[in-house]
């Protein structure tokens, strides 16, 4: 606890991850009370269009103008950050509820069966990023729990990975060892003992990984084969501007800049982490040579 | 013979600034050394000594700051170099060895392209010419089967080759002065013996003048002609080695040597000095050995002690010895 | 020198392995997953007749390890399945579009290389400095930007409103009839340096230039970070200090011994994102109009062209695999370490 007071103080002082540390916890509340601040419920959600007002440009009244059916694009674009949220936690939290399992179970009974086990993960690994999530989510279809199912299948190895990496180099430690000689069950051990020590890097990872997790769904909708419309998911608002974008640039430009500064709060937070956890990096910080 | 010293720090003080704060990691340190000689430098990890050697072989870190003093050599103050002059004397009448052997050399280079491109830097030599200097060297260095090595990548040799082939390459630009900084700490105990054999007689050969940074007395007392204890960025005593070790003026140097590893006692464990080393960002006023000193006085305390000059060749930093000033 | 033959081979087994791994996942995903899959293969206006025809064609009467056997056995035949889209075998579908994906990736990733890596080594040696600084925040923003939102940016902003470079496709079609240009291997590039014909290289520059940045931007950003913490990390290693004591001269530690501390590693984690820039193509050559693998598999996605799409995931898979094979192999021959 002591650790994270030092963390946020040392990113308090830096403008740099300040700014990650306020665009995460901005997305977090409108993500959070976007449904209920909507100046127009019906336009965000899809249901009414006003063909006088197709393709408004962006003014005081539009903050961001209309799409092709006279919709307000701004609070299409507010609710779109609860889809994102949705998204982006739903996505983390399932593939952690496949990760760690498989990864501790290999880590911790070890040998060939885990030997085995992590071998089936790689399988998973063998495809780049996003593209198993294509093909898992052009054979379940669109919709949103599909979209959050298809990534979290293709996502899961990732974490079963750390977990197995943290759980193998824990089970090695003397005090599992000692553990085990007082007559502590093996299950105890594992649930009790080795499972807190490896969790904190994993769900640090998994938190930061919302920001990814984001960008590929928006990537999925905008390939058609996310969520469907009239969703105002990000990717899917992009891809609905695509067509009119000389005309009417707005339409796809303001969803798009949301992405874009939603992911970056994230990496600039995950660049933050990584340098605080990294001491050989935090020594850089005085012991630096050239 | 002349007795012109060839090397001499005067008063030097060096800090590091880091996020933690300025440490002030050498304070006011005077030392002179002759031709042929062989100075060893002994104290603790946090000492200063190894800050010592690297200002003087001109290689210290960009956030360490000289503050006050000087080091001469040959009449010219190293500190005060122009950079196109650094590269006179860095390595070529200076160079050094480090404590950990298997970090010395780049992971992706063949021993043989170290000392090549040392080589040619220096003396401008062809590849051809500077393979066939570095097969001597390598034989210098007692290393057999040059070719080998000279062809091999740092992780396939061990620690002890890779630690002769430091000091060939350490040697290559045939320097006056080689500073070993802890050069058998990390090898196991039948090559130190060996490392410290070939060092001792490659300063016989070549005549070389010696710094030999080390934590143990011991080593020093086997190399060294003479010794200067360091503690807290200070230097606390110098003088012979044999007197030193024998009978040791400075309190800490007494307890320093209690704790000198003996391998054929291997019953009891390592007596070690009780107590921390001070802060080196906040450093004591008066002797920085003060709190873990028995014989400690409030006067230890009040003001740094002078150096006492004891039986002609000795200096000493401590008041039990006031008397005789330096 | 030479990497082990040991190491090849253990390198090619693992090949294989990945192979096969690949083809079961998607087997399970096509034939496993889906509750009634000559849907998905028949096409979503499929009649009576035709589904019956693709439920035998798939063997899906029959048990799963034979429905298995008889998958392998059209993959390796090169039998994929045929695209409702085109009408046209999937197969040759995707080996007349790979040549346009490859140069489009290729000139993407020398640019991520060429630039980032300067870019990051730069950065390191002015660590904590206002370049530093901005070269940081920029590579992460980077990092952030979803490449179909800055391709349809680049596009309208350069190629339709400043119209200073053409937004789309691979060559003029009018020049490159009135030339007499003739695509040989499909690398237009190649083929117009071939053909000796100078103002279709241009133009084949002029059209590829904007895409391939686009595609570029993400492996660029990942390279430059990269390249700045590992130039950070080796100028504070031991031997960059004992070559600097023993008086070699700074320009040959940077650019000769550190260099390579820092390109090695590099190129492999490039060669990892590789994959994902294949994925990034998909959108980038859907918006420029890129009749390559990417654009192939993009109109499948919009039309849900269920074998196209699976052809092209199976295809990108392998070619991934390979260039991961490639890359150890690389890395093994600069590193003498990994060989073991």
């Amino acid at each position: 606890m002591s650790e994270l007071i030092l963390y946020l103080n040392i990113i308090r002082r830096n403008p740099i991850y300040l700014a990650g540390l306020v665009i995460v916890s901005l997305f977090v509340v409108v993500g959070l009370i976007a449904p209920y601040i909507l100046t127009r419920p019906g336009d965000a959600w899809g249901l009414t269009y006003d063909i006088n007002k197709r393709l408004s440009p962006p003014s005081l009244e539009h903050l961001f103008g209309t799409d092709e059916y006279g919709r307000d694009l701004f609070n299409r674009v507010l609710l779109g950050t609860r889809f994102s949220l949705v998204i982006g936690v739903g996505v983390v939290a399932l593939s952690l509820a496949i990760g760690i399992p498989v990864g501790l179970i290999a880590g911790y009974v070890g040998g060939k069966a885990g030997t085995a086990l992590m071998r089936v993960t790689d399988m998973f690994l063998a495809f780049p990023p996003l593209l198993l999530a294509i093909a898992l989510a052009a054979t379940f279809g669109r919709g949103l729990s599909n979209t959050i199912l298809a990534l979290s299948l293709s996502w899961w190895p990732w974490y079963s990975r750390l977990i197995y990496l943290q759980v193998s180099s824990v089970r090695n430690l003397p005090y599992v060892d000692a553990a085990k000689v007082i007559g502590i069950s093996e299950a105890r051990i594992m649930f009790r003992h080795v499972l807190p020590n490896s969790l904190t890097p994993v769900i640090t990872q998994a938190t930061l990984d919302i920001g990814s997790a984001i960008l590929e769904a928006s990537a999925l909708s905008f390939l058609g084969i996310g969520v469907p419309p009239p969703t105002p998911e990000w990717g899917l608002l992009v891809s609905s501007g695509w067509r009119l974008i000389s005309v009417a640039w707005w339409v796809s430009f303001f969803p798009g800049l949301a992405i874009v500064i939603t992911v970056l709060g994230f990496n600039l937070l995950g660049d933050a982490v990584k340098e605080l956890m990294d001491p050989r990096l935090r020594n850089l910080l005085s012991m630096r040579r050239v | 013979m002349s007795e012109e010293k060839l090397l001499k720090v005067s008063e030097l003080t060096i800090h590091y600034h880091t996020v933690e704060g300025i440490i002030k990691a050498v304070r006011n340190i005077s030392l002179e050394v002759n031709v042929g000689d062989s100075l060893c430098i002994v104290g603790e990890s946090g000492s200063g000594k190894s800050t010592l050697g690297l200002a003087i072989s001109l290689s210290l870190p960009k956030n360490a700051v000289v503050v006050s003093g000087s080091i001469l050599y040959k009449g010219r103050d190293l500190l005060k170099l122009k950079t196109s002059e650094v590269g006179r004397y860095r390595g070529k009448e200076i160079s050094m060895i480090f404590q950990d052997p298997a970090t010395t050399f780049n992971p992706l280079f063949t021993i043989g392209e170290h000392l090549t491109d040392i080589l040619r830097h220096h003396f401008g030599m062809s590849r051809e010419e500077a393979l066939e200097r570095a097969v001597e060297l390598l034989k210098m260095v007692r290393l057999p089967d040059q070719a080998r090595i000279l062809h091999a990548y740092p992780h396939e040799l061990s620690g002890g080759m890779l630690q002769r082939a430091a000091i060939a390459a350490a040697l290559s630009t045939n320097p006056k002065i080689l500073i070993a900084d802890e050069p058998t700490t990390m090898l196991d105990v039948t090559t130190q013996a060996q490392i410290l054999d070939l060092i001792n007689s490659l300063k016989r050969e070549l005549n070389l003048t010696l710094i030999l940074i080390t934590h143990n007395l011991g080593i020093a007392g086997e190399v060294c002609s003479r010794t200067a204890v360091m503690y807290a960025g200070t230097l606390l005593e110098e003088g012979p080695t044999e007197d030193i070790i024998l009978n040791p003026l400075h309190p800490y140097t007494a307890k320093l040597i209690k704790a000198v590893p003996i391998i054929t006692k291997t019953q009891g464990r390592l007596s070690h000095i009780p107590g921390v080393l001070p802060d080196l960002r906040n450093p004591p006023k008066g002797c920085p050995f003060v709190d873990r000193c028995e014989l400690a006085t409030p006067e230890c305390s009040a003001s740094q002690p002078e150096y006492f000059r004891v039986g002609g060749v000795r200096r000493v930093a401590c008041i039990l010895y006031g008397g005789e000033h330096e | 020198m030479p990497v082990p033959r040991e190491y090849v081979v253990k390198r090619l087994l693992l090949l294989v392995f990945v192979v096969i791994g690949v083809l079961v996942i998607t087997f399970v995903i096509t034939r496993i997953i889906p509750a009634r899959p000559e849907f998905l293969w028949a096409g979503p206006h499929a009649t009576e007749e035709q589904l019956k025809r693709a439920r035998q064609e798939l063997h899906l009467d029959e048990p799963v390890h034979v429905q298995l056997y008889y998958y392998l056995l059209d993959f390796f035949r090169g039998n994929w399945g045929v695209s409702w889209r085109t009408r046209l075998p999937v197969l040759n579908d995707l080996l007349t579009a790979l040549p346009a994906t490859l140069e489009l990736v290729i000139v993407a990733f020398l640019l991520a290389s060429l630039i980032g890596i300067p870019l990051g080594i730069y950065s390191a040696l002015r660590y904590g400095r206002i370049a530093d600084q901005i070269i940081r925040v920029l590579t992460i923003l980077g990092a952030s930007v979803p490449v179909f939102w800055i391709a349809l940016i680049f596009q309208t902003a350069i190629g339709i409103w400043a119209g200073v470079l053409p937004a789309g496709k691979r060559v003029d079609d009018y020049l490159a009839y009135i030339t007499g240009f003739k695509p040989i291997t499909g690398f237009y590039i190649l083929d117009s340096i071939i053909q000796g014909n100078l103002p279709v290289f241009i133009d084949v520059l002029r059209h590829i230039i904007m895409p391939a940045f686009v595609l570029s931007i993400y492996p660029l950003s990942l390279s430059s970070r990269m390249s700045r913490s590992l130039m950070i990390e080796v100028l504070n290693e031991n031997h960059v200090r004992s070559l600097e004591v023993w008086g070699v001269p700074q320009k040959t530690i940077l650019f000769k011994y550190a260099l390579r501390n820092v390109i090695v590693p590099v190129i492999a984690s490039l060669g990892l994102s590789f994959g994902y820039t294949l994925v990034g193509a998909f959108m980038v050559e859907l918006i420029f109009v890129w009749p390559g693998l990417g654009y192939y598999a993009g109109m499948s996605l919009l039309s849900y062209d269920y074998p196209a799409i699976i052809g092209v995931v199976i295809l990108v898979a392998l070619f991934y695999s390979l260039i991961n094979l490639v890359v150890d192999l690389i890395h093994a021959w600069l590193d003498p370490r990994v060989r073991f």
